[in-house]
């Protein structure tokens, strides 16, 4: 329930190329076949382990749909993370990832890590993209690179995951500031020094208040 | 972006503003209320970007519930984020703001001397709506769960329930019944948290009977847990239980308590028919000396008695879901004296005073109901005599008019709607029907009118049982002896067909296997040809073979050899037979040649016989001789 750190995820890229059944994998570990077309963002939540730390994700699925695309930008700059999705059978998704990287460099704090993902990894036969395209992308523009499927599995926990660990990495290295929450980041409760909202929370049992016979 | 900046001005400037001029920050969130209040997607926006952490801040430093309008304020905003948005809620629950809710409810200590200010009434409602968003019935349930479970682990149950025990602490009687809807809906379909909060409930004195809206949120089992309170028991006095709390509210004087009770109790009988029939052994005495009568008795009894509407509607309401699929109580019911009378008057009144339209609705109601569930027991008041009743002295318009009554009336609709009772003080009068009850009688309404209709045809035919003669009476019961009996075997064969079903599977089952050990032996044997085969191969392969067939080949040759020979002697012997042929043929010519000689020799040996005058006697075998001589 208590966390090390909090980091805030937002996933973007195209409509249909997968965002929300990434994010349904990693969550509830399901495959969801038919498109149900995001509408604005929806939000989701898991616990990983990252170096022994509990390291809470708050994620943040946009829709890839035009019409979206002004509500999508405002959730840029408290982002720590982005996932970057792109479809591998279809190239225009591939061809459209400058255009997102643009509005995400423009609209995010510098530092936010952004992974490049090539879904849908497990249709290598109607593959438009290769691998080696999306990596040298990735190279090109600094960013992490992973070919996943939402619908096997495959690499979806590494790329949530991975994620996590470059930022933590930041961290570490103290390029981030923590203590600006508008980075995406939070210290969990235990962790913070002075934490003025946390008199019911801390002690179990502790906190029944007057009243009680 | 326009709410991102607008959420920059509000943290910013927080701090700036804090001692000057709270107005600014006033104004904003009346801003912010409104922006907040219909638009999911500027919602989700705020809530991302940190609202709900400057809210709590904003709420901590003003001091929580005792806080002025700022707090109410920051409260109502937070729940425009939550309301109806599924997303936030769920935000919400994640990011551990369900802890932050907790001191919300600690009183203060001297909260006695100081009282509570109509702001921090107002800030204590917020809060609780709060709560209410996050697990009103209308989320999806795994949302409600996951915050009943993070309510109960984060010690807000227990904080809210802390207020409902405040035992000598005065707590304003409307925030008392909004809290009882809070807890309700914090344990409604949670078994951990009802076992929570049962343990917890041990009041020494009954509080406020209103206590019982909470049995709003129970289960079936804490249905049964509650019936099982009032049901007779062998041992003493076990205190103070749930039930016996419910029934000193059914028949207290507070026509409130009265309503809440009635409907606490209905809904303990909610699709249960078992209930319905246990509640029938709860009797209780009304007077030191006095016979107990039975729980329903009293209530129908009690309601003839009463001048309130609110309680008599209760009761009302309550004997109906207790009628309703339950012939044993409309049993009871029926013989409790004055009863139908009462239903028949009301329903056949064509008066009324305020609201009394819907009381008139109600009776109506039980009628029908008993009309429906009737087992044909009570002889005055069968299925026949009660629709009877209903045609000749009510008349069916009128029945049908003063039954449509109840969902013509706006107190219906509303109800309908309503699944959770929302209460405030002022309008605790106003509570008349309810959502359980709206639903029992959406769906019995038309089978009741069905029921008339029937009835109505059957009489008009000549075909009820009162009009048989005694005779065709008799009749009638055996046909329903035969009919019952064929019941009875008909069940006894669809068991029976049961279990040969059951059987079929298992042999059916059994085959299989056997299927597939023949199959597996099959193929076993199969493979084994096939060893054989290829064995037999190498066999003949092997270098051994030539010394066994010797003996043969030699046999073979020593035949051919003497075949060889029979034909050479077949042949020798044709030639042979060919020479003795030939030898034959020249002996027979020989022999001929020879007998020609002799004869010709003999004839001249005769003549000269002859000439010699010798007499031959004619010798058969010489006839030419003879022939030529006797010329
Ligand atoms: N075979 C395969 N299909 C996938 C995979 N990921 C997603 N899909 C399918 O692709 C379609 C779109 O997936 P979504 O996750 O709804 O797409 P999205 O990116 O959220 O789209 P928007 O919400 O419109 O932005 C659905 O029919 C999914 O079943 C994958 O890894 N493999
Ligand atoms: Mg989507």
């Amino acid at each position: 329930m208590s966390y090390a750190y909090l980091f805030k995820y937002i996933i973007i890229g195209d409509t249909g190329v997968g965002k929300s059944c990434l994010l349904l994998q990693f969550t509830d570990k399901r495959f969801q076949p038919v498109h149900d077309l995001t509408i604005g963002v929806e939000f989701g939540a898991r616990m990983i382990t990252i170096e022994g730390k509990q390291i809470k994700l708050q994620i943040w699925d946009t829709a890839g749909q035009e019409a979206f695309r002004s509500i999508t930008r405002s959730y840029y700059r408290g982002a720590a993370g982005a996932l970057l999705v792109y479809d591998i059978t279809r190239r225009e998704t591939f061809n459209h990832l400058t255009t997102w990287l643009d509005d995400a460099r423009q609209h995010s704090n510098s530092n936010m890590v952004i992974m490049l993902i090539g879904n849908k990894s497990d249709l290598e036969s109607r593959r438009e993209v290769k691998k080696e395209e999306g990596e040298a992308f990735a190279r090109e523009h600094g960013l992490v690179f992973m070919e996943t499927s939402a619908k096997t599995a495959a690499n979806v926990e590494e790329a949530f995951i991975n994620t996590a660990k470059e930022i933590f990495e930041k961290i570490q290295e103290g390029v981030f500031d923590i203590n600006n929450e508008a980075n995406g980041i939070k210290i969990g409760p235990q962790h913070s020094p002075t934490n003025p909202s946390l008199p019911g929370a801390g002690g179990q049992g502790g906190s029944q208040g007057g009243g009680c016979c | 972006m326009g709410v991102s900046k607008l959420m920059d001005l509000l943290l910013e400037s927080r701090e700036v503003i804090r001692n000057d001029a709270k107005i600014y920050l006033l104004l904003e969130s009346l801003l912010l209320i409104q922006l907040t209040k219909s638009n999911a997607n500027i919602q989700k926006i705020v809530a991302f970007e940190n609202a709900f952490d400057r809210l709590f801040d904003v709420i901590a430093q003003e001091g929580y519930t005792d806080g002025g309008i700022v707090v109410e304020d920051c409260l109502l905003i937070m729940l425009n984020l939550l309301k109806n948005n599924t997303s936030n809620i769920n935000f919400f629950n994640e990011g551990s703001y369900i802890q932050k809710l907790a001191p919300m409810f600690i009183l203060p200590k001297n909260i006695e001397d100081i009282g509570w200010s109509p702001q921090k009434v107002s800030n204590f409602h917020c809060v609780l709506q709060v709560i209410r968003t996050l697990v009103a019935p209308s989320n999806p349930i795994q949302i409600i769960t996951a915050c009943q479970k993070m309510m109960r682990n984060a010690n807000l149950l227990e904080a809210v329930t802390n207020i409902l025990m405040a035992l000598g602490v005065p707590v304003p009687a409307d925030i008392l019944s909004e809290t009882m809807n809070t807890v309700a809906e914090m344990i409604r379909g949670n078994l951990t948290n009802q076992e929570y909060f049962a343990n917890v409930m041990a009041p020494s004195d009954p509080p406020q009977p209103a206590i019982v809206v909470l049995l709003n949120s129970m289960n079936e089992i804490s249905q049964a847990q509650v019936v099982q309170t009032l049901l007779p028991t062998s041992g003493g006095s076990m205190g103070l239980t749930t039930g016996q709390l419910l029934c000193s509210g059914l028949f207290s004087s507070d026509s409130l308590s009265i309503w809440f009770s009635a409907v606490a109790l209905s809904h303990t009988l909610i699709e249960n028919p078992a209930q319905k029939e246990q509640l029938l052994r709860v009797f209780i005495a009304t007077n030191v000396g006095v016979q107990p009568v039975s729980l329903l008795h009293q209530c129908a009894t009690y309601f003839q008695q009463t001048s309130k509407l609110q309680a008599k509607l209760g009761i009302l309401m309550l004997l109906s879901m207790w009628l309703s699929y339950c012939p044993p109580a409309v049993q009871v019911f029926l013989n409790v004296p004055g009863a139908m009378a009462f239903l028949t008057a009301q329903t056949s009144a064509n008066e009324y005073d305020n609201n009394e339209e819907l009381l008139q609705g109600l009776c109506a109601f039980i009628m029908g109901l008993c009309v429906v569930f009737n087992d044909n027991t009570v002889q005055n008041y069968n299925k026949e005599n009660l629709s009877q009743l209903i045609e000749k002295r009510v008349g069916v318009e009128t029945y049908l008019g003063k039954l449509g009554e109840i969902s013509r009336h706006e107190v219906y609709s509303k109800a309908a709607k309503q699944p959770q009772v929302r209460v405030k003080h002022e309008t605790t009068s106003k509570l008349l029907l309810e959502y359980e009850f709206c639903k029992l009688f959406k769906v019995l309404e038309n089978v009741i009118i069905n029921a008339l209709g029937v009835q109505r045809e059957l009489s008009n035919g000549n075909m009820t049982e009162l009009s048989l003669s005694e005779h065709e009476n008799a009749l009638l019961l055996q046909y329903k002896d035969v009919i019952r009996d064929q019941d009875r075997r008909l069940s006894d064969i669809q068991r029976q067909l049961e279990l040969m079903g059951h059987e079929k599977q298992h042999l059916s089952n059994q085959l299989e296997e056997l299927q597939q050990t023949n199959l597996q032996l099959q193929d076993q044997n199969t493979l084994l040809k096939a060893q054989l085969s290829t064995g037999a191969t190498i066999v003949n392969n092997l270098p051994t073979t030539p010394n066994k067939n010797e003996p043969i080949e030699q046999e073979y040759n020593e035949q051919n050899d003497l075949a060889d020979k029979l034909k050479c002697l077949e042949m020798e012997s044709r030639e042979k037979q060919s020479e003795i042929d030939s030898l034959k043929k020249e002996q027979d010519d020989l022999l001929e040649l020879l007998l020609t000689e002799q004869e010709l020799k003999l004839n001249t040996f005769k003549n000269r016989l002859i000439e010699l005058g010798e007499t031959i006697e004619d010798d058969p075998e010489s006839d030419n001789i003879s022939i030529g001589s006797d010329n």
